[in-house]
């Protein structure tokens, strides 16, 4: 996003924040078995902030950190350590005045009353964030015509579809107007027309009500479409943030294939390419490889009489599932990524509950 | 501003800070009502059923009742002693079984992480999600006794005030172990061991069908340990014909037992809440199942 708009404080800082889930004592698991047998680092040294009108996605295989990052935020469990603030409030020091300021949108669709209407189910949460009498009936009414639901108000959420389901969770997000949005897999049930849809919808909240919104998705078309404000987290840290180009510069470093007629022209190229000096070429028969990311308009004129002798240019790239399974499968740390240190323990999933 | 406006204004911020924690609370529990008397009705058989259930043990006490001889220790009668201690144990066993229940049902039907993210008290959940059920007992309690006296329940109509003070202390104490079943929830997450042996202990130690004079003297010991032994007591001494004849505490020292309980057990109750609610938050089991 523009320097511009991050000129005012961000709503949501996270900062250095850990969490090591450890195994239930003995006396907790006479009652309940511990679901993990030895310390489990959910979410390691993370950092991140998200400003006014910002639309941020946290992406990142299961077990990545991201429902424990969520439910840092929302007050649900305490850090190992880190400070988690949103609106300028600390999560931990003052959960409930930290909750009246995010719209939580649960990745479960159970979390709606399915037996109560869509206006039941806003004047229920509306009336446990303290609105009531006309205040109420008019930002229920508002959230429902925001989310296009309007005409079912009247609906039980048994009768609605996911689609319906998933807009209803987002009008009860919006409701009591938060400045922070945090929506756990909005569009995880929903059809890709009606998920764009309402990514859509999201996006253009995000923008006219300034609000910061962390979302998490799996889904690849949104990632795509989130451009700039991907941030990327396996084993509870933040591998990369930013934008997709950026992170294809990171991780696809095209290679610029030229293939020639024959072997020898592809011999006469390199020499002439050899002789700039500030590029990396390689040659296999009568293929070209030049490394580095170059673009073509830069190399193919170097070529001079050679130009002609080339048969094909290939600089593909890669597809953005096979991008993000790069990224997530890197060992070693990635230049302009960020490094992964060694981890205290051993991380092995999310969440225990 | 003069020494007593200021002396004054503390004061006043106070009772206007005490008055709009009052006015959230009614207005969270009353939405929480809401909600429990809309999904009941969504079941309307099952509802009907479960009010009827207790109303019926009403008509089965008579027919139990005469085989049974009245004797010095049930004061006037029989029927009378025991639809007392029924209805007593009905108001009663709402506040400690409901709290656990319906945390117990909000966690499998998966709405309990969505009610934590809101901005309410976490301490208020258990008794707003039990809100309902505490009403229709007391309703329930209240059409048991209605029958009972229809059928031939004897009572004191001038000490109805007196029972209604115990049956509130009684309440309360009730309460006051509901939440310590709520915080044994929050972790157990299924059943509760707490509610299942507290359950037992008052069927058989609080002197619901017989005297607590009837039972050995360790036990007779349990019982006074039980404040529904004391509810149960203190109601029937003022209510019953003869009721101050029962053997046992008398109604002053019910009250104060039921008080003194309450005064005690409900800071712990809500310390121990407080307590479950951390380890869940630390171990990430809050909103689990």
């Amino acid at each position: 996003m523009p320097d511009s708009r991050r000129a005012g404080t961000p709503l949501v800082e996270v900062d250095h924040l850990t969490k090591i889930y450890e195994p239930s004592p003995r006396w907790m698991s006479v009652m309940l078995k511990s679901s993990i047998r030895e310390p489990v680092l959910a979410v390691h040294d993370l950092s991140l902030k998200v400003w006014p009108g910002q639309l941020s996605a946290v992406v990142g295989p299961n077990g990545a950190g991201k429902s424990t990052l969520f439910r840092v935020l929302t007050g649900l469990i305490t850090p190992t350590s880190g400070r988690v603030s949103v609106a300028g409030i600390d999560v931990v020091g003052d959960a409930r005045a930290a909750r009246r300021r995010i719209g939580f949108m649960p990745a479960d669709d159970r979390s709606l009353n399915l037996r109560h209407t869509c206006w039941q189910n806003l004047w229920f949460h509306g009336r446990l964030q303290g609105m009531s009498g006309p205040e109420l009936r008019v930002a229920i009414d508002e959230a429902l015509a925001t989310v296009g639901l309007e005409h079912v108000h009247d609906r039980t959420g048994h009768a609605l579809s996911s689609g319906m389901k998933a807009r209803l969770q987002l009008a009860r997000a919006l409701l009591h107007e938060p400045s922070i949005l945090i929506l756990d897999e909005p569009t995880g049930t929903v059809d890709p027309i009606g998920a764009y849809d309402l990514l859509q919808l999201i996006q253009r909240l995000a923008a006219e009500r300034g609000l910061a919104v962390l979302l998490s998705s799996h889904r690849l078309e949104e990632i795509a479409a989130l451009e700039d404000n991907v941030i990327f987290i396996n084993r509870g840290e933040v591998v990369h943030t930013g934008s997709m180009d950026s992170l294809r510069e990171v991780m696809e470093q095209p290679i610029l294939r030229l293939r020639f007629d024959t072997e020898a022209s592809a011999r006469a190229a390199r020499a002439c390419l050899d002789a700039y000096g500030d590029l990396e070429v390689t040659i296999d028969d009568t293929e070209l490889a030049v490394a580095g990311n170059p673009s073509p308009g830069v190399v193919l004129p170097r070529l001079g009489e050679h130009l002609a002798r080339i048969e094909a240019v290939d600089r593909s790239r890669l597809p953005l599932q096979e991008l993000i399974s790069r990224l997530m499968r890197a060992e070693v740390p990635i230049a302009g990524t960020r490094r992964r240190s060694q981890p205290p323990v051993v991380a092995t999933h999310g969440s225990p509950s | 501003m003069s020494a007593v406006a200021a002396d004054v204004a503390p004061v006043r911020r106070r009772s206007a800070g005490l008055v709009a924690q009052a006015r959230r609370a009614w207005q969270v529990t009353s939405a929480f009502t809401w909600l429990g008397y809309t999904e009941e009705l969504a079941y309307p058989l099952n509802f009907a059923l479960k009010q009827a259930q207790p109303i019926f043990t009403v008509v089965v006490y008579y027919y139990v009742s005469l085989l049974v001889d009245s004797g010095p220790n049930v004061a006037s009668d029989y029927y009378s002693f025991v639809v007392v201690g029924a209805v007593v144990i009905r108001m009663l066993d709402s506040g400690l079984g409901s709290f656990s229940a319906t945390l117990e049902a909000t966690v499998n039907q998966g709405r309990l992480e969505s009610l934590l993210v809101e901005p309410i008290r976490w301490k208020l959940i258990p008794f707003g999600l039990a809100s309902w059920s505490i009403l229709t007992s007391a309703i329930t309690a209240v059409v048991m006794a209605g029958l009972g006296v229809l059928i031939g329940v004897d009572v004191k109509l001038d000490g109805v005030l007196t029972a209604t003070l115990i049956l509130v202390l009684g309440i309360g104490a009730s309460h006051a172990l509901g939440i310590v079943a709520a915080a044994v929830k929050l972790i157990s997450k299924r059943g509760n061991p707490f509610v299942t042996l507290y359950g037992m202990a008052v069927v058989l130690l609080c002197g619901l069908m017989f005297p607590v004079s009837s039972l050995p003297a360790p036990l007779r010991g349990a019982s006074y340990l039980l404040p529904p032994t004391y509810a149960i007591q203190g109601v029937r001494r003022t209510l019953l014909p003869g009721g101050e004849g029962l053997t046992g505490p008398s109604t002053l020292v019910s009250a104060l037992a039921l008080g003194g309980f309450c005064l005690v057990v409900y800071p712990v109750s809500l310390w121990l809440y407080g307590r479950s609610v951390d380890i869940g938050r630390r171990y990430g089991t809050l909103a689990g199942y």
